[in-house]
């Protein structure tokens, strides 16, 4: 465009000063990202590799570490702990969504903003403390999430120093640069691009602080004892949400995490990057506006499609579900937006590689959103629901929609960034084959096995029994499907793979030096340009019709458009109400929750063991949620009820069975039962796939810490008496870890003595309580007690 | 009165019916505009990656690296 065009972008302003400025792009930031975004691919996609293997082979770590070599152990030093699957499977994902996906989108957004804007990035150290800290940010991730220290909520495992970091690289480095840029930019109108860029960055930024309000337990000890506490109390934090205020929250951020972590910044993406590699213009800019604002304004009140028939209130559950069928309209404009931007470009997609990916991702978008509404009607639910059909939905939408389009945008960037020809078309062309043979047997099999699931859970014989009353049978029969899975897999790594090594090669053959272009472009005016007041052309009406009139001439949403800040404002309170109108009175009506009398406090040693279930990802493969169906109450008990959650910080509901449902687990089994299983679930379940923790059955609890945890949770409203407030914490854990080590040792245990300090010990407390409140005599209160001596 | 009694007291059916309001009143004001936009506008802004919008006028050495 020359430089008349570039001032006649929207209405000639004739303030605009004519004089022009030079600028150069910052694309070494955009290096680091796109290197990033593969390396960490890469990691990513090896986690997910082993742990469908721990799946179909529950024993492999194990086995790994009793290979001998001549008397040499290599792997004998692998801990059996860090590699467990509820330890790994929340650093896949985190992988795959923070590392993998969270550096594609900033690439792609620092490469389109300095383009979309005319203008370099506000500041260049800005955006190296972003690319630093995010990667600080994922280290440690990868660091504290084998050692067990979670928060154990899906998707937000990350604890709370993390989380202020988090915070910090987000808002403080990220928006900051992001929008600052904008308000330097020399483009008048922000491209719709932008518009998905702000949504992410103001709707992650509200998600994260909301979700992560907390109450760190290390620093309530430290506050109370003046003693350091150690590396795990300091870590550990208890959410300020319980219950079912917690579950609404959770899924509030963990289903709009997937809104606007893993779609609004990758359809600003496809706004961009598609109509390059295409070399024409989107389809429909007006579509692309009706997109954005819908889908902006209905995701946000999707959430509790992940909770139904669960103990939260039915009308929040119905409103979600509703706007999820919504939602299938705005995301399948946005898919046939994408689409119909290749018209009369099809016959490129044969040879270029780049729109190969481009289309197979915008296709699993289009398929994975209307599975979405799908899964999200509650008769389908009630089948889906805790099934491996979920993760083959969002496997579609994580491999296919983000890696396709974060892997062609890498490639279309590839030989500019690097500025030269890419290595090997031929090799990308693998790449993109081998990754969508392997993405389909992974979600095929994967669907496979979640409906199996489902239909087996439910089935019942002729004499109304469960057909398969042990669980376990509906899991021994998935692992032909799992292998399938590691196959998919590996072939979706190994296309990576070829990818990184067609990178290598094209950054070896990058020149000398780079060539920084030089461009110019006129300065933005100051003032906005003076849009035309509308004037009525109507005449003979009244004043309605006249504003009516000037009203949709639409001139006001012209000027919104090249305004940064009320845009942003606008983005805020379109993506505010929705959660808005479900959060207040999901904590504000009362009959929301209906208390239990019976329904107390853990006692000190249970919370311990709490904390250790939720230390070992345990909720990644068991729910507490009874639902309120046949099948589930003939199998578990007693559906779960909202007043049962009050003092769950966190919850504990899950969203997976690859276990059996824990909420009723409370004295099913004996104590000696949970000790051979936590020793090598084999011992009591013959074809479990569940890993051995051995080393609960060794470590020893810190009773002296178990004050801070109880504190902790008393600041949170939980009615400790005060007796446990004021210390006797520790003692009364050590009188119950000591009774049921005199009775494991009872029922053929080892000594007490040799197991009242371990934390298995404190876990069995936890699993001999869980479900049990509802069958108890409700406490007498004291005035109650005084009247019947009195009597 | 509290908030929690204010909330408690309204009819649950309110809330959704508020939110589906919300949502037809802007779901038509964005159709509207859409609807009004003219054709030059829709045009520019569409071709706004494809013209980066700027004309590189001389390379410069930035850097040196290997």
């Amino acid at each position: 465009m020359d430089q008349a065009g570039t001032q006649t972008v929207g209405i000639l302003d004739p303030r605009v000063e004519p004089e022009l400025e030079s600028f150069s792009y910052d694309d070494q930031i955009v290096r680091m990202f796109t290197l990033a975004t593969l390396a960490w691919g890469i990691v990513a996609f090896l986690a997910g590799v082993l742990i469908a293997t721990l799946m179909a082979y529950p024993s492999l770590v194990p086995d790994l570490q009793a290979i001998s070599v001549g008397g040499f152990e290599p792997f004998a030093w692998l801990p059996g702990g860090p590699l467990s699957f509820g330890r790994l499977r929340p650093l896949h994902t985190n992988a795959a969504i923070f590392a993998f996906a969270g550096n594609g989108i900033f690439a792609a957004i620092y490469y389109s903003t300095q383009r979309l804007c005319k203008a370099r990035m506000f500041s260049d150290l800005l955006g190296r403390l972003h690319f630093w800290g995010w990667q600080l940010i994922i280290v440690s991730a990868a660091v504290t999430l084998p050692l067990g220290m979670t928060q154990g909520k899906e998707y937000a495992e990350l604890e709370w120093p993390i989380d202020l970091l988090i915070a910090i690289v987000w808002v403080g480095f990220f928006g900051v640069n992001f929008f600052m840029t904008l308000a330097r930019r020399r483009e008048r109108h922000l491209y719709v691009a932008l518009w998905f860029y702000i949504a992410t960055i103001v709707t992650v930024a509200l998600l994260h602080v909301f979700n992560n309000l907390w109450v760190p337990a290390g620093i309530v000890h430290w506050a109370r004892t003046g003693e350091a506490p150690s590396p795990d109390l300091f870590m550990k934090s208890y959410p300020v949400y319980a219950g079912v205020q917690d579950a609404l929250m959770q899924w509030w951020y963990g289903h709009n995490a997937v809104a606007f972590f893993l779609t609004t910044p990758f359809l600003g993406l496809m706004y961009y990057f598609l109509p390059k590699a295409a070399n024409r213009p989107v389809f429909s800019y007006r579509l692309s506006i009706i997109h954005f604002w819908s889908l902006v304004f209905i995701y946000i009140w999707a959430g509790p499609h992940h909770l139904h028939w669960t103990a939260l209130p039915e009308w929040a559950s119905t409103l979600g579900m509703i706007f999820s069928v919504m939602l299938w309209m705005p995301s399948w404009g946005g898919m046939i937006n994408g689409l119909l931007t290749l018209r009369g470009a099809w016959h490129k997609v044969a040879t270029d590689p780049v729109l190969k990916f481009f289309v197979v991702g915008i296709t699993f978008y289009g398929m994975s959103t209307f599975e979405g509404p799908l899964l999200s009607i509650k008769a389908v639910n009630s089948l889906s629901h805790y099934t491996d059909w979920t993760i083959a939905h969002v496997h579609s939408g994580a491999l296919g929609w983000n890696g396709f389009m974060t892997f062609g945008m890498i490639y279309w960037l590839m030989p500019r960034l690097f500025q030269t020809e890419l290595y090997s078309k031929k090799l990308a062309a693998l790449h993109f084959w081998i990754a969508t043979i392997g993405m389909v047997l992974y979600v095929l099999a994967i669907y496979a096995a979640g409906i199996t699931q489902g239909l087996m859970w439910r089935a019942f014989d002729a004499t109304g029994r469960l057909t398969y009353p042990d669980f376990v049978e509906t899991v021994t029969v998935l692992i032909p499907m799992y292998w399938i899975r590691v196959i998919g897999g590996v072939l979706y790594l190994s296309g990576a793979l070829i990818g990184a090594w067609n990178m290598y090669k094209t950054w070896k053959s990058r020149p000398r030096s780079y060539e920084v272009p030089v461009h110019s472009a006129p300065r933005l005016s100051a003032e906005p340009p003076a849009y035309p007041r509308a004037q009525s052309r109507m005449t003979n009406v009244v004043g309605l019709g006249h504003a009516s009139d000037k009203f949709l001439q639409a001139l006001w949403h012209r000027r919104l458009e090249g305004m940064t800040f009320k845009f942003t404002v606008w983005v805020i309170i379109a993506v505010s109400i929705g959660g808005i109108i479900e959060a207040i009175p999901m904590f504000l009506v009362r009959s929301n929750v209906p208390s239990i009398a019976s329904v107390q406090p853990y006692t000190p040693l249970e919370l311990t063991g709490r904390d250790i279930y939720i230390a070992e990802g345990c909720y990644n493969c068991h729910s507490q949620m009874i639902r309120p169906f046949y099948w589930e109450t003939k199998r578990y008990g007693e559906y779960s009820k909202p007043g049962e959650f009050v003092y769950d910080h966190p919850f504990q509901w899950g969203s997976r069975r690859i276990g059996p449902d824990l909420a009723r687990e409370g004295g099913r089994k004996s104590d000696i039962w949970h000790w051979l299983h936590f020793e090598d679930p084999r011992n009591v379940t013959p074809n479990s796939i569940m890993p051995a923790y051995t080393w609960l059955l060794e470590d020893e609890l810190r009773f002296d810490e178990i004050q801070g945890r109880v504190d902790a949770m008393a600041m949170l409203g939980v009615p400790y008496g005060d007796a446990v407030l004021d210390g006797a914490a520790p003692e009364m854990a050590r009188e119950q870890a000591a009774e049921i080590a005199a009775r494991l040792e009872g029922q053929g245990g080892p000594p007490a003595a040799d197991t009242q300090r371990t934390k298995a010990i404190a876990l069995i407390a936890y699993m001999q309580r869980l479900g049990t409140d509802l069958y108890r005599e409700p406490p007498v209160a004291q005035d109650e007690e005084v009247e019947d001596a009195a009597d | 009165m509290r908030l929690t009694d204010l909330v408690s007291g309204a009819n649950l059916d309110l809330f959704a019916t508020v939110s589906m309001g919300i949502f037809l009143l802007v779901f038509t004001g964005v159709v509207v505009r859409v609807l009004t936009m003219s054709k030059r506008n829709t045009h520019d802004a569409a071709n706004l990656p494809l013209d980066d919008g700027t004309t590189p006028r001389h390379p410069v050495k930035e850097r040196r690296h290997g």
